[in-house]
């Protein structure tokens, strides 16, 4: 590396600098304590760890987002988290075992070894809670909830809340007797809801035709609440458990309607994110000026089995820096006072109490020719009349 | 939610002949003639409706993106793209032509580690990987049909219309990868946040092919 560029941070990894730090600091401890205030208690994760315990997702896709090294003393490889879902549901099913609820949150950086989009980060900070040991639709509301609340309280406007259950795609497909090629090839065609393609490798099946049609159909079921009506009709004769799935939507439904009666939602019966892991409701929510999620989650039942302990969750998680960036809050910043290099007693005691008061005192440095403006006060400490008082300036 | 600004992103050249006529029959008719004009960004005769016109390769990463909600682009561009940031829902069935592999007439198939020139680097990858066959890949730009004459490629992976230039290059076509025809596609959010304005004019889209 040249000295001309040693500056140069690598691609999708950024820092942040006041005064969004400070910004994203007070948003963090709000929301912290937002989960708090409903039960949910911090844990810290390891920021790496052995990759056999992180990639308990089947599926390449969070294989290949994990950063990895060899460990000197093990010889193992291990992963920098890309995902801390995952940690939690091991405390969760290990160290943590309860047979009652536990209710987790987190907030810290992981790295990923690709970005999502062009302009997505590798260094997302992330913000989540999860609830394990509950299987009924109490806790996705609870969960759906309180994201509604951390993007509140981070006062992000208007937002859409999508719904889906993953538990319908997977009735029919389980259902549907397609080889395991075709099965691939159709759920990429339907998570992009391409008709076409989805027509294309359909047409030659003879077989379960009332099945493949229903198939045909999930892409087209999206839209506002009716859409749980117009499924309740085609999907009439599903196999497994998609009237029971569309039933859970239909009682969330309700639930969301009459807690925030004020929200927007959108069904969607072929959302089919997080499909290696989520086995129930999925949800995210949108809002406009921003081309993927704010935050997401869902049911993700079986994933402490890889741990020895399958236990019921049900969780969602935000990258703190994009809400922030979305946030229309006002973030205020406490005043700065420039105090004079004197150590008289009133004076330190003057300088105590403001800095307890939450302002910002700094010292003048000797041979400092900074002026109180330069380092961006508002007041500074004189004397006047023998006694130490502020000064605006 | 409510009434939110809609931005169509479409794809100069061909495919933008044969498109607007489409969305005119949809209902979507640029302020002033996109032919005749040097600007890049149009209103349309609905105020909500804005209409810009790129490169088609660039038509994905507006729409994955979100700068545009909807984007018309041929199906090798989306494929080559590969983002799983937006949906494919409508085929417009304008420009169909087919994406293959060609080779020069009377060459030989030898069992040799091929050189296969492409535009599309992604889907020839995935296609010779698919095929169980190790390739090297070069990546052009255009006029593929020069690296098998300069020995450069054994195989090309391309668009073929008539196949006229191929022939007149002496190349012949070898295997279809994949039909391709223009497709429209939307943004993930926008599909959630915008859900009826673009249903609707999905659907409008769908009527007027037919």
């Amino acid at each position: 590396m040249t000295k001309a560029n040693r500056w140069l941070l690598p691609d999708g990894v950024d820092e942040i600098l006041p005064p969004e730090a400070n910004n994203l600091e007070s948003l963090r401890r709000d929301i912290l304590d937002l989960y708090r205030s409903w039960g949910y208690e911090l844990v810290i994760t390891p920021l790496i760890e052995f990759l056999d315990s992180l990639s308990i997702v089947p599926g390449e896709d969070l294989q290949l987002e994990t950063f990895k090294v060899v460990d000197q003393l093990s010889g193992r490889t291990m992963g920098v988290r890309a995902d801390i879902t995952s940690q939690v549901a091991r405390i969760d099913a290990h160290v943590m075992q309860k047979n009652t609820p536990n209710r987790l949150c987190y907030a810290d950086s992981v790295l990923r070894t690709k970005p999502s989009t062009m302009l997505g980060s590798r260094s997302p900070y992330r913000i989540g809670a999860e609830l394990y040991g509950h299987t009924g639709i109490d806790s996705d509301f609870e969960i759906i909830s309180l994201m509604l609340e951390t993007l509140k309280l981070a006062e992000i406007g208007e937002v859409q809340l999508a719904l889906g259950h993953v538990g319908i795609y997977r009735s029919l497909i389980a259902h549907a007797e397609l080889d395991a090629e075709q099965e691939r090839k159709l759920f990429s065609a339907i998570q992009s809801k391409s008709e076409k393609d989805i027509d294309n490798l359909l047409h030659k099946q003879k077989t379960n035709g009332a099945l493949l049609e229903m198939l045909k159909t999930l892409p087209k079921l999206c839209g506002d609440e009716s859409v749980l009506d117009t499924a309740e009709q085609v999907l009439s004769k599903a196999p497994g458990t998609v009237l029971d799935d569309i039933t859970q939507l239909r009682s969330l439904c309700e639930s969301l309607k009459s807690r925030y009666p004020e929200q927007s939602l959108y069904f969607d019966l072929s959302e089919l994110r997080g499909y290696e892991y989520h086995t129930g409701v999925v949800f995210a929510a949108y809002t406009i000026g921003f081309g993927s999620s704010i935050a997401k989650g869902g049911r993700y039942d079986d994933i402490g089995q890889h741990f020895g302990r399958a236990r019921a969750a049900t969780g969602f998680d935000s990258d703190l820096k994009n809400l922030l960036a979305l946030s229309n809050r006002k973030f205020t910043v406490a005043e700065k006072v420039l105090a004079p290099a004197n150590d008289d007693r009133e004076l330190q005691a003057l300088i105590y109490a403001l800095r307890a008061e939450g302002k910002q005192v700094l010292t003048i440095l000797s041979e400092d020719s900074a002026s109180a403006k330069d380092l961006g006060c508002t007041q500074e400490i004189v004397k006047k009349d023998n006694k130490w008082v502020l000064n605006p300036l | 939610m409510n009434q939110q600004k809609l931005v169509i992103a479409l794809t100069k050249g061909r495919i933008l002949e044969e498109v607007l006529p489409l969305l005119e029959e949809a209902g979507v008719i640029p302020a002033e003639d996109i032919n005749q004009s040097r600007k890049l960004i149009f209103y349309s005769n609905i105020p909500d409706v804005q209409i810009m016109v790129i490169r088609g390769s660039d038509v994905p990463t507006y729409v994955e993106l979100g700068s545009a909600d909807i984007g018309i682009t041929g199906k090798d561009i989306i494929m080559e793209n590969g983002s799983k940031g937006y949906y494919e829902p409508l085929d417009l069935k304008l420009a169909t032509c087919r994406l293959m592999t060609a080779k020069p007439i009377n060459q030989s198939e030898t069992p040799k580690r091929l050189r296969v020139a492409s535009k599309f680097v992604n889907i020839a990858k995935a296609y010779f990987s698919q095929q169980g066959q190790q390739v090297d890949i070069i990546k052009l730009n255009g006029a593929l049909e020069l690296a098998p004459i300069m020995g450069m490629a054994d195989l090309i992976v391309d668009i073929v219309d008539s196949g006229k230039t191929l022939k007149a290059n002496g190349l012949e076509p070898l295997d279809l990868i994949a039909e391709v025809s223009t497709r429209v596609i939307v943004n993930k959010a926008a599909m959630k946040l915008k859900h009826d304005q673009i249903q609707q004019l999905l659907q409008r889209l769908e009527a007027a092919v037919k």
